[in-house]
């Protein structure tokens, strides 16, 4: 069983959920996995703190102290019903543990990928789209037939993206494929498998 | 319609190419024309003539070089038409080119029409070309933020060569989920064209 103990400070904050109706501590678990995602949002969280009739900086504290429960419970591994025992040893009322743990559970996998990416590491692919295109004209060439396969590639870490259009032609666009399905077999291979073994 | 058609100035260019002093036999002047279309498709091409002719002939210099304007245009106005060798035989004709130097004229064009056409084909713009892809296959242990991570991650960098002619790359890495999905997309953008080659 491990031990889980969140720090005084953070521990505090968390409490500040209890001063909310169970919905509105639900929609705070989800607007912390927002900034998780994609950073400070510092004008959503003016907003949300004026219908709350909150200041800024209480409803701020607040959510990053859900951020960094969920963080650290990502980090130390821990079981369900060990997040909701020590919530409740820090002073939390039980149906409020429950809400934390149960987002905490949805959220997990998400987080636990988030965590990964913040490491010092090249551009993760984030999105791609392509099209086939033909070329039937241009100035210097006033009939042909030129066949174009374009590439849009979105890379980026965490909120930052860049964009990158690139063509290939048709015999690139299969070397590069084939390639790349070379790649998927290798993770099957035999030297692969010993070494993930290993490694655990 | 898209008629071939050089300037008033390059005609008289070509006229004057009839001209004896400049090229004293049938070969010479084929050799001049031949000079000129190499000098179209091959990149860093020194013109023979113009240097043979360096030291002796002064007053000689001009027309030659005007003749090489006027054949390069010509040359290359007829490729981007794809004009046929008799049209452009007509067009010498109309200009009062004699009919001696038109035959050379239109023989070289028809002999290298298809390689003027492929430099033709290079002029242009477009996106960075995608010239060749490297992979890695990394296992990624732990990190100061999870101390235990075990996943294999892939590194994937594609080399590229800008219109200008500068050679870069782009690297980016992905899960083997994401991997797949790529894979299966390229491979599906694959069918896709072959259906429409085959149309």
């Amino acid at each position: 069983m491990a031990v889980f103990v969140l720090d005084t400070q953070h521990q505090a904050q968390l409490l500040t959920l209890q001063a909310v109706d169970p919905d509105t501590a639900w929609e705070f678990c989800k607007v912390a996995l927002q900034l998780f995602r994609g950073g400070p949002q510092p004008r959503m969280i003016e907003k949300a703190a004026k219908k709350l009739d909150w200041p800024p900086e209480k409803l701020q504290t607040t959510l990053e102290a859900i951020m960094a429960l969920f963080k650290e419970a990502v980090k130390a591994e821990i079981q369900p019903e060990d997040l909701q025992a020590s919530l409740t040893s820090a002073g939390l009322q039980s149906h409020y543990a429950v809400l934390l743990v149960a987002a905490f559970g949805e959220s997990r996998q998400e987080i636990q990928t988030l965590l990964q990416d913040t490491t010092f590491d090249t551009a993760r692919l984030k999105a791609f789209d392509w099209r086939f295109e033909v070329e039937i004209a241009s100035r210097t060439i006033h009939s042909e037939i030129k066949p174009h396969f374009l590439l849009r590639l979105e890379l980026g870490k965490q909120a930052a993206s860049s964009v990158h259009l690139l063509q290939m032609d048709i015999p690139t666009l299969i070397h590069v494929t084939e390639e790349l399905e070379s790649a998927l077999q290798d993770v099957k291979s035999t030297h692969a498998k010993k070494m993930m073994r290993h490694a655990k | 319609m898209d008629v071939l058609r050089i300037s008033d100035d390059q005609h008289q260019w070509l006229r004057a190419l009839s001209s004896e002093t400049l090229f004293a036999t049938e070969a010479a002047f084929q050799h001049f024309v031949e000079d000129v279309a190499e000098s179209l498709v091959v990149p860093n091409h020194i013109f023979r003539i113009l240097s043979e002719r360096e030291a002796k002939e002064e007053e000689n210099k001009l027309p030659i070089h005007q003749g090489v304007a006027a054949l390069s245009s010509l040359f290359m106005e007829a490729a981007k038409r794809n004009s046929a060798t008799d049209a452009v035989g007509l067009y010498l004709q109309a200009i009062d080119v004699a009919d001696s130097r038109a035959k050379v004229i239109t023989n070289i064009y028809t002999a290298r029409r298809a390689d003027l056409r492929k430099v033709l084909s290079t002029v242009g713009f477009g996106f960075p070309q995608i010239t060749d892809v490297d992979w890695r296959l990394d296992w990624t242990i732990k990190s100061n933020e999870l101390p235990r991570i075990n996943e294999p991650v892939y590194r994937v960098k594609l080399e590229t060569l800008a219109t200008n002619g500068g050679l870069g790359s782009l690297a980016f890495s992905l899960s083997v989920e994401e991997l797949q999905e790529l894979v299966w997309s390229l491979k599906n953008a694959i069918k896709t064209v072959e259906r429409h080659a085959q149309a």
